[in-house]
């Protein structure tokens, strides 16, 4: 890596954890509660998996290997933990980049819809402490993107695994 | 042969490796492969890791270990170091049981009593441990509830919520003379407060709950028998009977309640077929929807998606088969590109974070107890985390095949035949091993220390599943009662036919080997046809019929008895006739007989009136006793000692060396020698 380079990742490794302005949340549609039984469960469910695949889909491409995958410490940020049990919906995405050492750098969030910047913010966190096997060279503008949503008759069931499924 | 084990690039699923030095194993080829055999000491040593999960978080790894005094601890490792940052040890008899991660801090653990005789049923206490502060805390140990007068045993059961899970309360210990009947508590893991909820209306109950975690179903045993099963529905505060089912007739038993569909509830049955099948069936109604059912097998478990919809069947006919329902159905294609990457073995998921990215996997075969990988989802790859056994690579195991034959009367059996590594698999002295049981044992496709530490040694191993095996449907099963030592004993010799005849195995060269049944079988393999065995082994043998009417522990519950005169008759003249002892006048061959002095199962009396009636024909044999034993060697010590004076045997008799007497170099170095007695006689 040349000598510029390396010093725009040492400002960047250092700068602190970003959140941009936000927006309203365009709830993807979904059947109404009280139609089918569990129709609004599945689809919120199947939106959250089209949105988690998509990020999977989108770090496969470049190739990058999890070293460490932490997870966000929800007891630790009574802000974002307020956002969870207040079932606030809506999105965001942290954009992040690799450094060629494995770790995180310019790790911050996007398009953050109203009420979601605590729990933005504890993600950009979070993915800041991810780290990789180290790469060639960097990879950059990677995203992260989440969405929350919950089903008026919400009893588990969206997040509930099936019973006796297996594998 | 099934194919190779090494993890490779399969359809998108790349194959990393961090934290172990060398791949699984190599690929397995078809002929001979280089090598020479491994140390007896290396394939009976116990894994070092038995079992591991991943906290929610994906923080610690939770995993047990087996020292080599038998005694399992657990670690808690951390996920970025993986050093150990905490370990489990209880004292005395007690040893870690099953645990589980409740929450990202705490961990469920149950101890068990463990000791050379048996492995404790049920736990003797749960523990909570906190893995942020390492405390930890025994949540329940029997306090409280004192239905039966004293320390007691219990199962953890399904968790009901963030505090509480149920709890199923039974007597401790290793034997009991009745099925008891069992109660069903609600614990509550933080403060350990137990409350009693209900009694089983039937022994040996399980139950089923609906998806608001209320009891709707027991599932359990009449006081008198083994072979029936009791069904009652929960109706308000009373149980009503739903069925009494007389097991060679056929079952209909609930599983679980649907997931979504309140009036639908999956059923095993097999009362229209004579296999196990699983229904949807309709609450109200009783309609049923058949789901799967495989005419030749037990179906094992259905998988199901998140909605409920049946996607694929498990079954094992002779290998472990997955049948794909909906093939397109993106689980499946999800999980044939994850066993994709590990061709010819068996990939289960054991844990898995809170976000289901990463699963912690076992991938295990004939020739592999069990690697453990971790299966990251959002990158795609598949990582090697702990070798249980680095001293042994899988591909310097013996491999195992399913095989199948046909009986002298047309009926299809299934085997298992076990080759040596180093030898082409032509024309070897073979050691036919029938399973114990017998009824409702059956073998299975994978690893067996037993017959991969015979096979080491060069020969080849043959398990049948001779009729009266379990799985194979009703008749099969039930239908052969009272034909130990007739056609069960025919399929064994058709085995060895059939082993002979694909110039597999020679011939004039197999010795019969088994356990417990298998004893009985190796035994009587010898009287009904002596000119087919050239030497037999029998290991907490059953050896006589008579006896084992009235000795031991079966025989002293009203059940038991009933299964005695169920399975061996009620003519004590016919069970002579179908037992060994009273025939050693038929024996040619040398015998050896392997037995626990505190055997309770297949009493000792077994082996003592075997070996005096030996003794008076002047007949020649060699026993092995394990003083501090039951029904079967527990200790690592013992366990050596036993395998290497059975290879020894064998090879003096049908292996390649002189028939001499048998040296001295089993011993254990460190544990005290066996009591081993060789009488030479003259017949």
């Amino acid at each position: 890596m040349r000598p510029f380079a390396s010093v725009l990742m040492a400002l960047a490794l250092a700068a602190p954890v970003a959140v941009q302005a936000q927006a309203a949340f365009e709830r993807p549609k979904c059947p109404a509660a009280d139609t089918t039984p569990g129709a609004e469960s599945r689809c919120i469910r199947d939106v959250r998996k089209q949105w988690q695949e998509a990020n999977f889909a989108a770090l496969q491409k470049t190739g990058l290997v999890f070293k460490y995958m932490a997870r966000p410490d929800v007891e630790a940020s009574p802000a974002a933990k307020a956002v969870l049990e207040q079932k606030t919906e809506g999105s965001f995405t942290v954009r992040f980049s690799v450094a060629p050492d494995g770790t995180v750098y310019n790790a911050a969030a996007v398009d953050v819809t109203d009420g979601m910047a605590p729990l933005a913010k504890l993600w950009a966190d979070t993915i800041s402490q991810w780290t990789f096997l180290k790469t060639a060279a960097a990879v950059t503008d990677l995203e992260h993107r989440r969405i929350y949503m919950y089903p008026a008759d919400d009893d588990g069931e969206s997040t509930r695994k099936a019973p006796g499924s297996s594998f | 042969m099934r194919g190779g084990h090494a993890a490779a690039l399969v359809a998108g699923l790349a194959f990393a490796q961090f934290w172990s030095g060398a791949a699984p194993a190599a690929a397995v080829a078809s002929g001979v492969e280089a090598g020479s055999p491994l140390e007896l000491t290396e394939i009976i040593a116990r894994p070092k890791v038995v079992d591991l999960k991943v906290s929610p978080d994906g923080r610690h790894y939770a995993t047990t270990a087996v020292t080599d005094d038998g005694r399992t601890i657990l670690h808690i490792l951390d996920r970025r170091t993986m050093a150990v940052v905490h370990s489990e040890v209880y004292g005395g008899p007690l040893g870690v049981g099953e645990f589980g991660w409740h929450d990202a801090d705490h961990l469920l653990i149950t101890s068990t009593y463990k000791s050379e005789l048996a492995e404790g049923r049920g736990s003797a206490g749960i523990f909570i441990l906190n893995v942020k502060t390492k405390e930890i805390r025994r949540v329940w140990g029997g306090e409280g509830t004192s239905d039966y007068g004293g320390f007691e045993g219990g199962d953890l059961g399904a968790r009901i919520d963030d505090r509480h899970y149920w709890l199923t309360v039974g007597p401790s210990g290793s034997t009991y003379s009745e099925f008891p009947f069992f109660y069903l508590y609600k614990l509550d893991i933080f403060t350990g407060r137990a409350t009693k909820v209900l009694k089983s209306p039937s022994r040996a109950a399980s139950f089923v709950f609906d998806k608001d975690n209320q009891v709707t179903h027991a599932i359990g045993l009449p006081p008198d028998d083994f072979d029936t099963t009791v069904v009652h529905r929960r109706k308000g505060d009373e149980w009503v009977l739903e069925g009494t089912y007389r097991n060679a007739e056929g079952v209909s038993v609930p599983v679980r309640w649907h997931k979504w569909d309140t009036n639908r509830i999956l059923y095993r049955d097999n009362r229209d077929a004579q296999t196990f099948g699983y229904y949807w069936v309709d609450a109200t109604t009783g309609a049923k929807e058949l789901i799967y059912r495989e005419p030749r097998v037990d179906a094992d478990e259905v998988v199901f998606d998140e909605d409920d919809v049946a996607i694929a069947a498990k079954h094992q006919y002779d290998y472990p088969t997955y049948v794909p329902l909906k093939p397109d159905h993106r689980l499946v294609v999800r999980r044939q590109r994850l066993v994709a990457a590990f061709p010819g073995q068996q990939v289960s998921i054991e844990s898995s974070t809170a976000d289901g990215i990463e699963h912690v996997l076992r991938v295990h075969g004939d020739r592999e107890q069990g690697q453990f990988y971790l299966w990251n989802e959002y990158d795609g790859k598949i990582r090697h985390l702990l070798d249980p056994r680095p001293n042994v690579k899988a591909a310097d195991m013996p491999a195992t095949q399913a095989v199948r034959f046909k009986a002298r009367d047309g009926m299809e059996l299934v085997g298992y035949l076990t080759v040596p590594q180093h030898k082409p698999a032509k024309n070897l002295p073979l050691v036919v091993l029938p399973h114990g049981g017998p009824h409702g044992v059956r073998d299975s496709w994978g690893y067996d220390m037993e017959a991969a530490a015979f096979a080491n040694a060069g020969y080849a191993v043959l398990k049948i599943n001779y009729r009266g095996s379990g799985g194979y449907g009703k008749d099969f099963h039930y239908g052969w009662y009272r034909h130990w030592g007739l056609e069960m004993q025919d399929d064994l010799e058709d085995g060895v036919l059939w082993a002979a005849g694909a110039g597999i195995a020679d011939v004039d060269r197999v010795c019969i080997y088994g356990a417990s049944y298998g004893g009985y079988a190796a035994l009587m393999g010898v009287v009904k046809t002596p000119d087919r065995y050239r030497c037999a082994i029998g290991y907490v043998g059953v050896y006589d019929l008579n006896i084992m009417h009235e000795s031991g522990d079966i025989s002293r519950s009203k059940a038991g008895r009933k299964y005695l005169d169920d399975a061996l008759g009620t003519d004590p003249a016919d069970r002579a006739a179908r037992s060994s002892t009273p025939h050693v006048d038929r024996i040619e061959v040398p015998v050896f007989l392997v037995h626990g002095m505190q055997d309770d199962r297949a009493h000792f009396r077994h082996y003592e009136e075997m070996r005096e009636a030996l003794k008076a024909k002047n007949h020649r044999f060699e026993t092995l006793l394990v003083p501090r034993a039951g029904h079967g060697a527990r200790d690592l010590a013992s366990v050596r000692e036993v395998t290497c004076r059975m290879i020894d045997f064998l090879d003096r008799h049908i292996g390649d060396r002189e028939p001499t007497d048998p040296p001295d170099e089993c011993q254990f170095p460190g544990s005290k020698k066996l009591p081993y007695e060789y009488f030479e006689g003259t017949s």
